[in-house]
C-alpha cells in the first residue's frame, strides 16, 4: 500500500492546482481540471463505476455494493485544489525513507531546515517515511494525500472481494481554498447518504465541529452633511472608525489575523 | 473595513452580530445614516449542529480508528471546510486526517506510514458500516 500511495501522491503534487480566487470559472484554475481527468482515467483503471467529471470539474465514481444487505451509500471527498498562500508550481518532492528524528535539511542552497524547535511534533515521526517539498514550493499534501489515500483505499477494496462493503461513491472537487468547493456540488447526483473529507492534519484527526462565521464590510464615510447645523461637526471616515472600534468591551474586541487584512470579532 | 465574525456557539454568533449592527447604527444615529455603509454575510454555520442528529457517523470513523489502534483526536476545524457547507446542502459531511503537517508552506511534509493509516481507516469504515447493519 505504501509504494502506492507514495506513486499516486508524488504523481499528483507534480500538477500544479493551485486555486484562483479572482478567477470567475469553474474550476478557477485549468490545472485542477487536468488533475480530474488524470484522476477519472486511474479511477477507471482500478475498475470504478460511472466515472464522470460534469461541466464545472466535480469528479465523480461509484464502487458498487458487493453486499447483498441493502445498505446506505457512503461518499469519500478530496479537493483537487491547493492552496494559494504560496507557490505550488514545480513542487518536487523529496522522500526520506527511514527518518532518524533529526533536523532535516530541505534546501542546502536556501538554508531551508525543518527543525524540532519550530516542528516540535517532528522527532514524533522517526522511523517514518517522510516526504517533503524541496524548500521552494508547498507540497500540496493537502488535499493531494486525501486523494491519493481514497485512490488507494478504493483500489484495495476492489482487489480484496472478501471485504464486504455497501455502495461507495468517492468525488474530487475543485477550489476548496477559496471557499467555493461545495457551490456546484450536485448532492442529488452524487447520492450518497453521508461522506466524510479526507482533508484533515496528523494522525487521528476527526473533526464535526467548524466556526460559524459571518463576513462584514463596514465603509466609513465621515460625514459632511448638514453643514448648516451647528452641533454637527465634520468628521472624518478615520475618527468615525475609531470611534467604532472602541465601542467594543476589550475583550471582544477585533483582532487581526496574521496573513489577512480581515479582522475577527 | 473587513471583519469576519466568528462563534462555534450558534446564539453567541447571533449575539456578535447583533453587537455589531448595534455599534454600526449608532455611529449612523450621531453621523446620519451615510456616514456608514454596512454590508453583513453569513458564510457558514457550524457543522455540528447538522452531524449531531447523525452522530453514528462519527462513531462510525472513531470506531474505524480504534480498531487500527488510532487514537481519534477530535477537535473543531479552524477556519471553512467543504464538509460544513455540505453539511448544511444535506450532505453530512465529518472530516479526517491525512497524515499531513504544516499545510499550505514550504514546511509542508507528510508522514506515508500515516498516509497509510488513513487509507486503512477509508477501507476499515465500509468494512464496519457493512458488518453492522
Ligand atoms: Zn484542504
Amino acid at each position: 500500500m505504501k509504494d502506492e500511495l507514495i506513486k499516486r501522491f508524488t504523481t499528483y503534487v507534480k500538477m500544479d492546482t493551485q486555486s484562483d480566487e479572482d478567477s470567475s470559472t469553474t474550476p478557477s484554475t485549468p490545472g485542477q481540471l487536468e488533475l480530474a481527468k488524470v484522476l477519472a482515467a486511474e479511477l477507471k483503471e482500478i475498475g470504478m463505476e460511472d466515472v464522470q467529471i460534469d461541466e464545472n470539474g466535480y469528479l465523480m465514481a461509484t464502487l458498487p455494493s458487493n453486499t447483498e444487505k441493502e445498505i446506505p451509500t457512503i461518499g469519500f471527498l478530496a479537493h483537487l485544489d491547493t492552496a494559494t498562500d504560496f507557490t505550488g508550481k514545480n513542487v518536487n518532492p523529496q522522500i526520506v525513507d527511514n527518518f532518524d528524528g533529526n533536523d532535516l535539511t530541505l534546501n542546502e542552497e536556501l538554508n531551508v531546515v525543518l527543525s524540532a524547535k519550530e516542528f516540535p511534533e517532528l522527532p514524533s515521526y522517526k522511523g517514518h517515511t517522510l516526504i517533503t517539498t524541496d524548500g521552494t514550493t508547498l507540497l500540496g499534501a493537502d488535499n493531494k494525500a486525501g486523494i491519493a489515500e481514497i485512490m488507494t483505499a478504493m483500489n484495495y477494496l476492489i482487489n480484496h472481494p472478501e471485504m464486504k462493503h455497501g455502495r461507495i461513491r468517492v468525488a474530487f472537487t475543485p477550489d476548496e481554498e477559496i471557499g467555493k468547493g461545495p457551490h456546484k456540488f450536485d448532492v442529488e447526483r452524487f447520492d450518497a447518504a453521508f461522506a466524510y473529507t479526507i482533508d484533515g492534519g496528523p494522525l487521528g484527526e476527526l473533526q464535526f465541529e467548524s466556526f460559524n462565521a459571518a463576513a462584514a464590510k463596514i465603509t466609513f464615510k465621515g460625514n459632511n452633511v448638514h453643514p448648516g447645523t451647528a452641533k454637527n461637526k465634520m468628521v472624518n471616515s478615520g475618527k468615525l472608525a475609531v470611534e467604532f472600534i472602541n465601542k467594543f468591551p476589550e475583550k471582544e474586541a477585533p483582532e487581526h489575523t496574521e496573513g489577512y487584512e480581515d479582522s475577527i470579532i | 473595513m473587513y471583519y469576519i465574525i466568528r462563534d462555534h456557539d450558534r446564539s453567541k454568533f447571533e449575539d456578535r452580530k447583533e453587537l455589531v449592527e448595534r455599534f454600526v447604527n449608532e455611529i449612523k444615529e450621531k453621523y446620519g445614516k451615510d456616514s456608514v455603509l454596512f454590508n453583513l454575510n453569513d458564510q457558514y454555520y457550524n457543522m455540528r449542529d447538522r452531524i449531531e442528529p447523525v452522530k453514528e457517523i462519527v462513531e462510525l470513523a472513531k470506531q474505524a480508528m480504534e480498531n487500527l489502534d488510532i487514537e481519534p483526536v477530535i477537535e473543531p476545524i479552524r477556519g471553512g471546510t467543504d464538509g460544513s457547507q455540505l453539511s448544511y446542502m444535506g450532505l453530512p459531511t465529518p472530516n479526517i486526517f491525512t497524515g499531513g503537517e504544516n499545510f499550505h508552506g514550504k514546511y509542508e511534509y507528510i508522514s506515508v506510514d500515516n498516509m497509510e493509516k488513513a487509507a486503512n481507516v477509508i477501507v476499515e469504515i465500509c468494512r464496519i458500516f457493512e458488518e453492522e447493519n
